[in-house]
């Protein structure tokens, strides 16, 4: 009882650490992006490199999921009230507020933000963060600032050009294995502009969280290779708690909004 | 001069540093020997602020700067140059750049400036001529001697050293031993060499701290470091199996 309760405390201040560590990068990567001390070459560097390399990877997993679930929402709707008018309306909005910017979330996670804590792990357990500081180069401005720059705009562009190849594929299977016509499914109906808030509003959080998280999984890599791994894991795993918990709670506070809007 | 004072640093429950204590006077080739994971390394990062004491406190020049801030410690870090153990060049730079950039950053000056700076500091360590290439272009002995022209370049007062001939070959390490006193008596910079090197140690040094178990075993000179009768420095700079190392 007492090494449980020993554990539970010592993983509970191992918690809490981590959250103040966090917090602590959370602000510094603030300030320096306030006071724009990071190169605006760099943040073009990796949006590129962040973009080009989940682009397709993003592409296909939207692809499947889009064609999944407009596949089983057909067969219910065929099944139960025999009318698939409303499948292409419905599809869109669930793509534009959970699936776009949470399934591409993760999957930028597991791509981009394993590749940051990796590249900033390996710095840390080979001195060549220490040698930055030791050069005067602040490490948050060099190697955080402009990855998060760079992972707002990679969010937001594969979220908008996922959400429009999700909305496409499911098109063409509602068409291909129930022939819903085109003109019935590319219907956008029920977006309204909370919706498309909502999207953008998790981008741009996604995009933030994913490369910080990331980062500060890599600073605190410690070991050789095996620390680099182990931040690598840390990463995709907390990268993806946090856009579950941003997700909630973004979408809870637009779903109240538009209550109080009516 | 630098004083260490009752310096504690822990890491979770491993203590890598209990209560140590001693002074560099300026000028010198100072060595800090010990086993592998004894704090040597540590005991340097204090000084130059990449790591802080649990307890304790570092003088330098009379300046107590244990609790200085990050941005703080950057004035340190001019006068502090370091040589990593694995050199840290950055890869995508030219070895040029790589020296520049320190420059540029400590003292702000253009990229012209900077580039002559680094080029001089370059030519004191013989490698004019492998300026525009890159440190994977380069062996192992050649990128420490441009870690060592960047932390020249900052024309430091204090030079430490982590593991400088570790990997090398050995004529490789004795041209690093050389270029270490050499640099210390062209621009009577003080070196802080951490080691476990027994060659460098009686080639080169000018005064020698053993570290074991977390704690100073030894302090003085390479002649009373020969004559000790420690049976634990002894086994070390001899080398041996047997004794009270285990």
């Amino acid at each position: 009882m007492i090494a449980l309760t020993q554990l539970l405390g010592a993983q509970t201040i191992w918690l809490f650490e981590q959250f103040l560590g966090l917090r602590s990068l959370f602000w510094r990567t603030v300030a320096s992006l306030l006071r724009r001390r990071f190169r605006r070459s760099e943040v073009i560097e990796h949006a590129y490199n962040f973009a080009n390399k989940s682009l397709l990877f993003l592409f296909v997993t939207m692809g499947f999921v889009g064609m999944i679930m407009v596949f089983q929402a057909c067969f219910q709707a065929q099944r139960l009230l025999g009318d698939m008018t409303l499948i292409g309306p419905a599809f869109l909005q669930l793509v534009i507020r959970e699936f776009a910017p949470t399934i591409g979330g993760l999957m930028i996670a597991t791509r981009v933000g394993a590749g940051i804590a990796a590249e900033i792990g390996s710095m840390n357990v080979t001195e060549q963060i220490d040698a930055l500081r030791m050069n005067g180069a602040d490490p948050v401005d060099h190697l955080v600032a402009p990855r998060i720059l760079a992972g707002v705009v990679t969010m937001l562009s594969l979220g908008i050009f996922g959400a429009l190849f999700m909305f496409l594929v499911g098109g063409v299977t509602a068409k291909a294995a129930f022939s819903v016509p085109y003109s019935t499914f590319f219907n956008m109906g029920l977006i309204k502009p909370l919706d498309v808030m909502s999207f953008l509003n998790k981008c741009v959080v996604y995009g933030f969280v994913i490369p910080l998280v990331a980062a500060h999984a890599g600073f605190v890599a410690r070991g050789g290779s095996e620390g680099v791994g182990s931040a690598t894991t840390r990463s995709v795993i907390e990268c993806s708690l946090w856009i579950l918990m941003f997700d909630l709670g973004i979408g809870a506070f637009y779903f109240i909004l538009q209550r109080a809007i009516g | 001069m630098i004083r260490f004072e009752h310096i504690k640093k822990s890491f979770g429950e491993k203590v890598v540093l209990d209560d140590v204590s001693f002074d560099i006077p300026k000028g010198r080739v100072q060595f800090v020997i010990g086993m592998s994971g004894t704090g040597k390394s540590v005991l340097m990062k204090h000084l130059v602020g990449l790591l802080k004491p649990d307890s304790g406190d570092v003088w330098l020049d009379g300046e107590n700067i244990t609790r200085l801030t990050e941005r703080e410690f950057y004035r340190v870090r001019k006068k502090c140059g370091m040589v990593f153990q694995h050199s840290t060049l950055f890869d995508s730079m030219t070895i040029l750049e790589n020296i520049a950039m320190p420059i540029r950053k400590h003292f702000a000056l253009d990229s012209k400036a900077a580039n002559a700076r680094a080029m001089e500091a370059l030519e004191l360590v013989h490698l004019g001529k492998e300026a525009k290439r890159l440190p994977p272009e380069l062996g192992a002995g050649v990128r420490k001697r441009a870690a060592i022209a960047r932390a020249l370049a900052l024309k430091p007062d204090y030079l430490i050293y982590d593991e400088p001939t570790t990997a090398l070959d050995p004529i490789a390490a004795r041209r690093i031993d050389g270029l270490i006193r050499e640099m210390s008596d062209k621009t009577g910079v003080t070196s802080l060499v951490v080691s476990h090197d027994v060659r460098s140690i009686f080639a080169i040094s000018d005064s020698v701290a053993f570290l074991y178990r977390s704690k100073l075993q030894f302090l003085g000179t390479p002649a009373e470091l020969k004559a000790t009768t420690d049976p634990i420095v002894k086994q070390f700079i001899n080398g041996l199996s047997q004794g009270p190392i285990t």
